[in-house]
Order: structure tokens, then sequence, then C-alpha cells
């Protein structure tokens, strides 16, 4: 019963919002704090089954889920906090996207079967369109636009990769879907799942959203579309992308090339960029290439897969948390107070991987585990460099971070200090539970401090002899080559014509078709269309071998 | 007592809006509240009576009503549990669209005519329900033809009788060609009831030929109402009609009795087996799904929001045509359900647009712009229409979609799941820029054409609306209750394969 309260009092709160003024005044109140339910499965763990709504549903929590559930309880109520007190136009359009999509994370989070998941990724990425539109500039709608586009792109891979696996298994739970390997094997349905989902996490080449959309949204709602509403992408790779015994290894490895690509490009691409939450936005796109590493091993040892679970869930929780705080900091003037800054290099450090910060932690566990799983003894120091890569795009940030101030500065919004402490604490105890907790020998701290020394160097030398090399890419670059095919060739849906654009109507077979359509009304024309398919049709008798 | 209930219950269900549509054609246009009480009198006692037939038919009778036309030419009147599932939905429809129409039509001339006519049409599609074999079927059929013309014509504006004209042209030039393939049909065979799994099967006919001739006849007959590409031309200019009767003949009355005529003809006549053994069903679903793609794209092209909406019902009824085509238990389940769930999201649909119209005078795409805070309630309809139709969860589109893609999974035809993904990405695209405007649009200085409803008329219009969109989220979200028409489509499909 935990469960469904927590999906449904999000949603009850935006009807709320729309019911009048009274009503909205309390729905507002509550709205901030409404994802702390989502502890409440969490501490009382009962599975809910029933099979009266939809195809059947199942809601529950497991230990792949819980960290996520954590995650989203902690940043989620945080960001929720800041928000009310600095979102202040168009409230009830932000608030709304804001529940809706906390019902489809709920949902996502706690789904215990295929139908059940679908259903809160539907209504989670629909929703997170009315957060990125939500200045309603022309920047925002063009965001929105390309987010939603990219989004039904993933959808469409989804459905069919769910449709697949519902033609042979019905409405499976998770565990079921793990249980039937023979089933997933022959079937492409996996990869179109892990494409769908890539989407959301921004694997590149499908990541243009994020550096659209991130910036162009109200601040807390970049916290958490960074921090929490990519990772049910993750999720869902780990619910319905499962590894099996029989893949070939050369799958793990071409995920954790992938992966690196994704965690260098991320980073080389975000260092052209010129506004924070951009640069953030880049970030995130690089962790995820992390994430994207950590999941192909368990592809490359399917045997450990507890483990290596285990490890990304860390890895989730830790990057979720330090870097909705970052963007949490881009709403406070972080350049305002020595003070503002350390709480915004506190995070900055963490995701950076320095010794005794959490992201060390996550790393050192990722490291450990790929040793084992692979005999590639080149990538410890690559893996090494992703930290120094990532070092050197958040002292980008932190640079911008600095600019940021004004001469009336608002005062500090406490959500931010509790999430930057949240950020230090609570992935440790994650560890701890998980015991991932290495002990610390002087040869490991060295391959942790070494990287942040190069970046250092790096830093220095190029503030002395290159400043000004870096080209600077537009925010969302291979979105330019998109906006170019876009211009030149397809229909352009875009939502916010009067007419549809002359391109779409000179589109060469949108106007064969509708000539076809017009000559249709004159009735001879539509007699000998009749008698033309009557004609194959009647061919088609003729050919039943192939039939 | 009860024999006699079970032979007349069929054809009285199927009167008592004839000998409405007869009281009302001879009230003539003055007795405007006896035509309003008749009306709605009527189409409550119709659902009380399919009620009864339900209750009858789920404690394991079959009511049936049987004359001889000729020696050998039976009119039979039955209900199993697929006609249950159409009269049901029409009866119910039915209702709610009278009280609509009696609001929007309040003001305007030939109202006795209007209703009277309506009734008629009532009448036709609970006898295509009910219909227990082709030709019972097919005479129910032609009257649906002729009592909707004037409906389509109601206006009398010329643009109304031009597509009027066109739509008897098509209509009549499928019906020849049904005739002829119901004339060779019973020439084969004999007069054959309907029969759960085909009455063909079993009669080893060794005549495979004349059949697969036969069957495209009758698929063209039927296809006409069904706006199969390239017969469904008659379907977008015939919404000229008012607001309720595109509704009506989009939702359950027309269209639907073409997609209905299709499932009697693949399950009850041909059986699905024959149809395998005969390779009929691919072909059909071919066409089929060229038709949901063809009308999807046409739909993009339509700024004005019925023309859109008439598109959009070629590419979705096809839906049914696709899953009993493809054949396989879950597919058509898939598809049968789909009778049900379209009807309720497109009706909605067509309600919204008309309350646009008839309210704001809003007709076109862009002027719908922040219509969503004038009339919220009317727009969140609209919504729960245009989400379902894209078939997204938990909206009853979404079942239909579901048991499609999974039904042809299972029985190996994988191609299908393209087709529903790109009508899923069509829709989206036909229908997100709408909401868009809705909901996100700042509204004009100034409506089109704004006029004064009162409150009586609205509360009539947008009640209907509301009701249908909450009943089709309803059959959705409640699914998997035993009640659901879900559930009862399971059960009908069963009996098609054992």
């Amino acid at each position: 019963m935990s469960t469904l309260i927590a999906v449904l009092v999000p949603l009850a709160l935006v009807i709320l919002i729309h019911a009048g003024p009274a009503s909205r005044r309390v729905a507002l109140f509550l709205a901030p704090w409404s994802p702390l339910l989502l502890l409440w499965p969490w501490l009382t763990g009962i599975d809910l089954a029933m099979d009266w709504p939809l195809l059947g549903l199942r809601l529950g929590v497991d230990a792949t889920s819980a960290p996520l559930i954590l995650l989203t309880s902690i940043a989620w109520t945080l960001a929720g906090w800041q928000a009310n007190g600095q979102v202040d136009k168009n409230r009830a359009w932000f608030w709304s996207g804001w529940l809706a999509a906390l019902s489809g994370m709920g949902l996502v989070l706690l789904a215990g079967n295929l139908g059940s998941f679908y259903l809160g990724y539907v209504v989670l990425s629909l929703s997170a369109y009315l957060l990125v539109t939500h200045a309603r500039s022309n920047e925002a709608w063009r965001a929105g636009r390309i987010y939603l586009g990219l989004a039904l792109a993933g959808e469409a891979a989804i459905l069919v990769g769910v449709l697949m696996l519902a033609g042979q298994l019905g409405n499976p739970g998770f565990d079921e879907l793990l249980a039937s390997p023979e089933v997933l094997i022959d079937s492409p349905a996996r990869w179109f799942l892990m494409v769908g989902f890539a989407v959301k996490l921004g694997i590149i080449p499908l990541h243009i959203w994020l550096p659209l959309a991130h910036p162009v949204a109200p601040v807390p709602a970049s916290a958490i579309l960074s921090g929490i509403i990519v990772k049910a992408g993750l999720l869902g790779w780990l619910r319905m992308v499962p590894a099996l015994a029989a893949d070939p290894l050369i799958l793990g490895q071409l995920f954790l090339v992938l992966g690196l690509v994704t965690a260098f490009g991320g980073v080389l691409l975000g260092l052209t960029q010129r506004r924070i939450k951009t640069v953030l936005a880049y970030s995130t796109i690089s962790q995820m290439g992390l994430v994207l590493i950590a999941f192909s091993v368990l592809f490359l040892a399917p045997d450990q897969r507890d483990a290596a679970v285990a490890i990304i869930g860390l890895l989730a929780l830790h990057h979720g948390l330090n870097k909705a705080a970052l963007f949490l900091a881009c709403g406070n003037q972080p350049g305002q107070t020595r003070l503002r800054l350390l709480l915004f290099a506190l995070p900055a450090i963490s995701l950076a991987a320095a010794p005794l910060t959490t992201g060390y932690l996550a790393k050192n566990a990722l490291k450990n585990s790929l040793d084992e799983a692979t005999p590639w003894t080149w990538l410890d120091p690559v893996l090494a460099v992703t930290s120094l890569a990532t070092a050197l795009l958040l002292w980008k940030a932190f640079g911008l971070a600095r600019g940021l101030r004004s001469s009336q500065p608002d005062r500090i919004h406490p959500a931010w200090p509790t999430l930057v402490a949240a950020a230090l604490v609570a992935p440790w105890w994650l560890a701890a539970n998980s015991n991932l907790v290495a002990p610390l020998s002087s040869y490991v701290l060295f391959a942790a401090v070494w990287p942040l020394a190069a970046a250092a160097a790096i830093i220095a030398v190029h503030a002395l002899l290159f400043a000004r090399l870096l080209p600077k890419l537009p925010e969302g670059d291979l979105v330019v080559i998109l906006d170019a095919l876009l211009e030149q060739r397809a229909p352009r849906l875009r939502f916010d014509r009067t007419a549809p654009s002359r391109r779409f109507i000179n589109f060469k077979p949108a106007r064969w078709l509708r000539r076809l359509e017009r000559q249709q009304r004159q009735l001879p024309l539509a007699g000998l269309t009749m008698l033309v398919i009557g004609g194959l049709l009647w061919l088609l008798l003729w050919a039943p071998g192939w039939l | 007592m009860m024999d006699q209930l079970m032979f007349w219950l069929p054809l009285v269900t199927v009167l008592v809006s004839a000998v409405a549509g007869i009281v009302i054609f001879v009230a003539g246009e003055r007795h405007q509240r006896l035509r309003t009480w008749l009306n709605i009198a009527a189409a409550l006692l119709k659902l009380l009576l399919v009620g009864l037939i339900g209750l009858l038919v789920m404690a394991g009778n079959v009511p049936e009503f049987r004359v001889a036309l000729l020696p050998g030419l039976d009119l039979v009147l039955r209900a199993d549990g697929l006609s249950l599932l159409f009269a049901t939905l029409s009866a119910l429809l039915w209702l709610v669209t009278t009280i609509y129409a009696i609001a929007y039509l309040e003001h305007s001339p030939n109202r006795a005519r209007f209703f009277g006519f309506f009734s008629l049409c009532v009448t036709s599609t609970m006898g295509i329900a009910m219909a227990g074999n082709l030709l019972t079927f097919f005479i129910f059929y032609e009257l649906l033809t002729l009592t909707t013309w004037p409906l389509v014509v109601h206006t009398g504006s010329a643009a109304a009788i031009a597509s009027g004209r066109t739509y008897l042209r098509y209509t009549l030039t499928g019906s020849a060609l049904f005739l002829i393939g119901l004339i060779w049909l019973y020439g084969l065979t004999g007069g054959q009831d309907f029969i759960a799994g085909g009455s063909l099967a079993d009669l080893d006919l060794n005549q495979n030929w004349s059949l697969k001739i036969i069957f495209w006849l009758l698929v063209i007959g039927m296809g006409v109402k069904a706006a199969l590409v390239p017969l469904h031309r008659w379907l977008p200019l015939a919404m000229v009609a008012p607001a309720p009767v595109s509704a009506l003949l989009h939702a359950v009355a027309v269209v639907k009795a073409g997609a209905f005529g299709l499932v009697r003809l693949i399950e009850d006549v041909f059986g699905p087996s024959l149809v395998a053994d005969l390779g009929l069903g691919l072909p059909l679903a071919v066409l089929a799904s060229i038709t949901i793609v063809y009308g999807s794209v046409l739909a993009l092209y339509q700024d004005d929001i019925k023309k859109r909406l008439a598109f959009s019902t070629v590419s979705q009824v096809s839906y049914i045509t696709l899953g009993v085509a493809i054949g396989g238990p879950v597919a058509t389940i898939g598809g049968l359900i789909h009778l049900v769930h379209q009807g309720l999201m497109k009706i909605t649909l067509f309600f919204c647009a008309g309350i646009f119209a008839n309210f704001l005078g809003v007709k076109k795409i862009e002027q719908l712009d922040g219509i969503g805070r004038r009339l919220p309630w009317t727009s969140a309809s609209f919504t729960v229409g245009a989400l379902g139709m894209i078939g997204l969860p938990p909206i009853s589109g979404f079942i239909s979609k579901w048991y499609l893609g999974a039904g042809a999974v299972a029985v190996g035809q994988h191609w299908v799941i393209g087709v529903l993904v790109a009508s899923t990405l069509l829709n989206a695209a036909y229908f997100l820029p709408l909401l868009k405007r809705i909901w996100l649009q700042p509204p004009p200085e100034q409506w089109p054409a704004e006029h004064r409803i009162s409150r009586l008329e609205s509360a009539a219009m947008v009640g209907s609306s509301i009701t249908t969109a909450t009943v089709a989220v309803a059959v959705g979200l409640l699914a998997g209750f035993p009640l659901s028409p879900l559930s009862w489509v399971t059960g009908i499909v069963t009996e098609y394969f054992p």
C-alpha cells in the first residue's frame, strides 16, 4: 500500500493545484515534501501485486532500486524545497510538471514488472517536457522540441522492445525476465531497450538533448533532470537488459568502449562551453559514460551480477547527489562568498574522485571490479585519466561559478548546504552497507591523487600558454547537424507554427501523397484505384506459395 | 414464458429505436419536449434491454429471433458474446450522444428529421450487432447506409450535398460487391449462421478459388465502410456533418459497422483456421497496415480539427482489421478490444471538437491556442482522447496496442511492431502539437465566434465528453477487472481459439 501511496499522492497534488485557489495553496505547501513518501516503502519493504489495474501492477523495493530510491527521496525533496522559494512564475505549470514527473519516477523506481515500468517511464518522459519549457522563451521551446523528439524516439525503441518481450512472456516480472534467458538470447528486444534507455542517460551520440534542456530549465528542475531523471534510463538497463551467460564477450567490450567514448567525449565537448549549467550537463554526460563502463562489467562477468549492481548503485547515488548539489548552487550565487565557493567545491572535488570522497570510493570499487572482469591492464590508467578529465571540466565550472554573484545577493537557501552534506555522507553509508569500502593503502592513495595533480598542472600550464586555444562549440554540438538536416529535407513538425511550413508542404513524397489523395475525389480515378488494388489482390491469389 | 422472452428479446431491442424514430417523424418539428424525452427514454430502454440480454448470455442462454424470409433464407437476430460487445458499446455511446446532440442542435432547424433518422440509424447498428447470419447483416448494413445519408447532409449546404453524394457512391458500390459475394457464398453453402470458429471450415468445400474471391469481394464490401485505403475517401469528406453525427459515424455506427463486419467475416464465416489455410490473413494485414500509416501521414497535413480527426479514424479503425487479420488469440483480443477503445476515445475527441466549434467558433488547429484556460474540462477530455490515441498508458489505447504488438510477435509477425511504432510516432506528431497549443500557448484576445450557450446545454455537452473520457481511462486502468471489456473480449476469443 505504501508503494501505491508514494506514486499516487503526487498525482493527487497535481489535481489539487488545478482545483481552486484554496486547494492550490495546500497542494503547493505539501508538494516539495512528497518525495519523502518514497522512503516509506523503502523502510517497510512490503511488495504489492494487483491484477486489476492495466495489465497487472507489481510494486516493491529491491537491492537494485534501493540506492536510487534513496537518491530520489533526498535530492528531489531538497530541490523541491529550493524550488518552493525560488520558482515564482508560472507556478501551476512548474509544479504540475514537477509532481507528475515525480509520480512517474516513483513508479519507475518501484515497478516490479514490465507494464508498470513502462507506464511510469512514459509519465516521466512527458511531464519532464513541462519542466524544460517552463521559461517559455524561444530557447526553451527549441530545447523542449528537441527533448521531446529524442524522448519519443527513445520511447519508440523501448516500445519495440517491450512489445517483443510481451509477445513471448506476457507481462513478466523482472525476476521472471532474468529467469528466462532462452527467450532473451534469441530476441533483439534487449538491444532496442538498451538504445531506448540510452537516450535518457545521454550516451553519445544520443546526448544532444541534455546540454540544451538543462540550462533552460529552472535551477531545481535542472538538478533533478541531471541528478535523478537520467537515472531512470539506468534502472531500465538494469531491469530489462540483463546480461546472459551466453552473451559473447565482445558485447561487454563494446559497451566498455562506448562508455569510455562518452566519458571523454562529454568532457571534451563540455570544455568548449561558456555557461555553467551547460558545462555541468556535459559533465553529467561524461559521468553517465562511467556508469556505462560499470554496466559493461555485468556483461564481462555475468556471474558477478550482484556485486556489479551494488557498484552501479553507489555510482548512481554518488553522482546524483553531487550533481544535484552543483545545480542547486547555480541558484545561490556561488561566487558571492568563500563559504559558498567551498560549498560548490566540495561536490565538485567528490565528482573528480579525490581521496576520501565518495567519488573515490565508487571509482575504486569500479576499478577493482574491472580488474577482475577484464585482462586489459591499460584500463587502470585510462580510468584514472577520466578522473583527470572530470577535474578539468569541473575546474571550468568552478571558474564560471566564481562569476555568479550579484550586488544584492539572496540569502543561501538552506536546501543547498543540506544537499551538500547529504552528498558527503549518504554514499558512505550505502558503501558500508554493501561492503564496498576498501582499506586505504599508499598505492591506492597514489592512484587517486596523481590524476588530480596532473589536472592541476594542466590547468596551470593552460592558463599560462593556451588560454585562447579552445574552440567554442554550440550547445548540444551534434544538434547543429540535426538542425541542418531538418532545415533541408524532412518535414518539420514544429509545434509553434501557425501554418505548416512551406518546406513541409513541398516535401516531395508528401506532395505526391496529397496529389494522390486529391485525385481520388474524382470518381473515375477512385474506381480505377479500386480496380488496380482488386487486380493486385487477384494476383496475390495466384501466388499462395509465398504467402 | 422464458422461451418467448428469448425469442422476442433481440427483435424488441433492435426495434425500440425504430419505433421512437417513427413517432418522432410523425410528431413533427414542433413537439420538442416530446422528442427530447422520447429520445432519452428510448436510449435508456435500449440500454436496459441490452443489459438484460447481457445477463441472459452470461447465464449461458442464447436469445435468438428467427423468421424465414424465403424458404432457406432466414432473418436471424441472435445475441452471442461478440454481438453483445458491439451492442453494449453502441447502446452506451448512443445514450451519451443523444444527450449531446439534443444540446448541440438546440437552436437549429429540422430537428425532427435529424432525430428521426438518428433513431433509425441506431436500429440498423443494433441490427448489425445482433445479426446472426450474413444475410441479416447485409440487410441492416444497407439500412445503415441509407439512414446515415440524411444525417451527413443535414446542414444542406452545397459541400454537405457533395459529400453525401460521394458517401453514397462509395458505400453503394461496396454494397454491390458485397451482394455479389453474398449470393455466390449462399450458392456454394446455403444460408449458414455465424458460428464461432467459422461455418465454412467444416464444410470441406474444396472450392478454394471461389472462396478466395468471395472473401475479397466481401472484404471490399466491408472495407468501404471500414475506410480501408484506398476506399477511405468518403470519410474525411463526411465530416461536414454536425459534430454528434461525426462522433457516431467514427465511433460506433458506419466505420465500426465495417470493422465489425470484417471481424464477423474472419471469425464467424470463414473462421481463423480457414483464413490461415487460404493465406488470406497476411494480405489483409498488409492492407490494414498501409491504411494505418497512410491515414496517419495524411492526418499530419490537415489544419482543420475535424479533418485531422477523420484521417486519424482511417488509421485507428484499421487496428481492428489488423488484429483479426494477424490471427492468433492475443492479436485477435487486441483487434476486438480496439472496437471498444477506439470508439470511446474517438467519440470523446469529436465531442470536444464540437464543443470548441459550438462555443467559441474554433475549427482550425491554429485557433486552439490557450483554449485550455477557457474550457478546461473539455480540453482535459480532449487530452485524454488524444493521449489515448497515441497509445500511452494508462488510457485504453495502450491496452489495444500492447495486445496487438504482443500478439503479432507471438505468431511470428515481427514487422507489425514496426507499423505500430510508426503509428504511435505519427499519432504523437499530429496530436501533441494540438495539446501544446491548448495548454501551453497564451489565449487570443478574442475567440473567432463566441456563442452564448445556456448552462444546461453546456452541462450536457461538456458532461458527455467528460463521461466518455472517464470511461476511456477507466476501461484501460481497470482492464484486469472481471467485467472490463478486456475480460469480456478474452472470453469471446477463447471460443475462437479453444
